[in-house]
């Protein structure tokens, strides 16, 4: 994908991952390699750079495996924000961020700390983009959910074909805690490896949702663990895959530690051309009564319903995409509706641009 | 506007029509009747160009244009429009397809098909039989296409749908206008000949073993059908040596 450089373009281009300065937005945050761009404070929320919170706060550990990555970003650290919701206060409008890598060979490393206090909600549209020809970006993103808050945290991914990604986050939700996990990823990438681990307590629910569309040699190796400490604790990991010359590992585990846990996997995935769908779902139960399910199915375009689109005068590209497009959409439980459109709108573009 | 000359069909190598021989004018509607297997929907499925099917021999002309070896699409484009017999599920939402084939007055089209309701829905996907049929025919409404191809519209279906899908493909048929005035014409597929109760026919074609043995006014073909079984249609006073 060609992208245009001038300002104009790079505010469209931005806006295709969800940063929409023409939105009504509570508050926003966006970086381009190391440096803060924006950073628009919100009545509702706190927001701030990392490194002032770091001072502030006695910011909560992260909780998933520490690699290389992990470790990159305690010792070298660039910048991030870190985003806290009050007690009881629910913002109606999203907080919007961005990470741009901008510069080529640039290695950007971030850290991002959300805090939601009990009974907080928020909706966050998280997009990150390169202009840059090749780089790295590497981050943990950390997710803190006290006692009834409710986060949606979107993210909309669009880098390069010679960009590598290595995102890594956790969440902790507290007692009757609700985390919405999106993840969209639709434009090439030479690797993207991510596997967010969520820990819940009790009656928490974790859901997370991939849309993934991988062409031209990506390499994407993505999905989430969920362990279910709390009694009567929930997750689904659900996600939709196409791998067009391009390999994907989708990956999931859900535990299940605590009685009356409910978890379950859902992969569809769809190949086309030499793509590769390896699915590695993994369910893991400790303990009675919990209930655990996974199902994946792996097929390619079919030719029936191929011909049943052309039989309506619709031409075989237009038609492959339009299969795709079909594929591709989810609705999304517990997302407002003006993001599920974000999504669509994101597919759209992005998707569908290069068919 | 459709001429079908000697066309002989195969399917994996094994023929299914030899050499049938058909031929629709402007505002014709010609029903099709036939047992199982017979080679109905192969006919439909050669005309519109669906694969597995192979045309060894013979000329599909519609319009005054051979077709055998346009794709689908382009036929479709042309002016032939197929409601499926078994249409597939697809993970696409109804709306997304009709804006694609995009032709006005569709709105209309959604209330008198009952199918408000499902334009938001995947295509097919939890649909009932009756639902399916009504959405086929929407569908074919978005098209207006000029030779409507009807796989037994009535399968499966209840009373109350075969009416309200017959109404509308009497309107696309334009029956309001007067029989020199129709320039829209149709094949309908039928088993039970029960669609015709409704939609008038003017000539009925009976295909047996991959061939049309009999053609005669509708009513009496499906009359000497039901006495005397698809065995007898050979002998039938309207055979008319044709085939």
């Amino acid at each position: 994908m060609k992208i245009a450089r001038n300002a104009g373009g790079m505010m469209e281009e931005l806006e295709k991952v969800g940063f929409d300065r023409k939105m009504a937005r509570e508050a926003s945050f966006l970086a381009e390699d190391d440096f803060i761009k924006e950073i628009k404070k919100g009545k509702n929320v706190e927001i701030m750079p990392i490194e002032e919170a770091f001072k502030e706060y006695d910011l909560p550990k992260f909780l998933g495996k520490k690699d290389r990555y992990t470790k990159l970003v305690y010792e070298k650290r660039q910048t991030g924000y870190f985003i806290r919701v009050p007690e009881g206060k629910h913002v109606t409008m999203p907080v919007q961020t961005a990470f741009l890598l901008k510069s080529d060979g640039f290695d950007q490393i971030l850290h991002n700390v959300i805090v939601l206090e009990e009974n907080a909600r928020l909706d966050m549209v998280s997009g990150c983009m390169a202009t840059a020809f090749n780089g790295l970006h590497a981050s943990i993103t950390q997710y803190y959910l006290k006692k009834g808050s409710y986060l949606t945290y979107t993210m909309i991914h669009n880098w390069g074909r010679n960009v590598r990604v290595y995102p890594r986050s956790s969440a902790y939700l507290e007692e009757n805690a609700t985390f919405i996990s999106n993840y969209v990823a639709l434009t090439p990438a030479r690797k993207i490896e991510s596997m967010p681990v969520a820990i819940l307590e009790r009656n928490a629910i974790a859901r997370f949702y991939s849309i993934l569309y991988a062409r031209e040699n990506s390499n994407f190796d993505v999905g989430a663990i969920a362990k279910l400490n709390g009694k009567g604790a929930r997750s689904e990991i659900i996600s939709r895959i196409i791998a067009q010359n391009a390999k994907v590992v989708s990956r999931g585990l859900i535990e299940g530690n605590a009685i009356q846990a409910k978890g379950h996997m859902e992969c569809s995935g769809m190949v086309i051309g030499n793509g590769v769908i390896h699915t590695i779902p993994e369910l893991k139960s400790s303990v009675d009564n919990v209930e655990l399910s996974h199902e994946a199915a792996i097929g390619k375009l079919a030719e029936e319903q191929l011909n049943y689109l052309m039989a309506r005068g619709i031409d075989e590209e237009e038609a492959k995409s339009l299969l795709i497009r079909g594929f591709l959409d989810v609705n999304i439980k517990g997302l407002p509706l003006h993001l599920n459109k974000a999504i669509a709108r994101a597919i759209d573009l992005m998707a569908m641009a290069s068919i | 506007m459709l001429k079908i000359k000697d066309l002989v069909v195969e399917v994996d190598g094994k023929e299914i029509l030899k050499g049938v021989n058909l031929e629709i004018g402007e505002g014709e509607v010609h029903a099709i009747f036939g047992p199982n297997g017979s080679g109905k929907s192969t006919l439909l499925a050669a005309i519109i160009g669906l694969p597995p099917y192979k045309i060894k021999k013979g000329k599909v002309v519609f319009k005054g244009k051979m077709i055998n070896k346009l794709p689908i699409w382009e036929r479709a484009k042309l002016g032939i429009g197929l409601a499926f017999q078994n249409p597939p599920e697809i993970n696409l939402k109804m709306k997304k397809l009709l804006e694609k084939i995009g032709k006005d007055g569709l709105q209309e089209y959604v209330k008198k098909l009952k199918m408000e309701d499902y334009t938001e829905r995947d295509i097919n996907r939890g649909f009932s039989g009756g639902e399916r049929k009504r959405a086929e025919i929407l569908q074919i409404a978005a098209q207006k296409p000029d030779l409507l191809l009807l796989d037994e519209p009535e399968s499966g279906v209840d009373m109350e749908n075969i009416y309200i899908i017959s109404k509308v493909i009497n309107e696309l048929l334009e029956k309001n206008k007067r029989i020199r005035e129709r320039k829209k014409s149709a094949i309908i597929i039928t088993h039970t000949g029960y669609i015709l109760d409704f939609i008038n026919a003017r000539l009925a074609h009976v295909m047996i073993d991959g061939k049309i043995i009999c053609s005669g006014p509708p009513k009496e073909v499906l009359k000497n059908i039901k006495e005397n079984g698809y065995e007898n249609c050979e002998k039938c006073r309207w055979n008319d040596g044709r085939a």
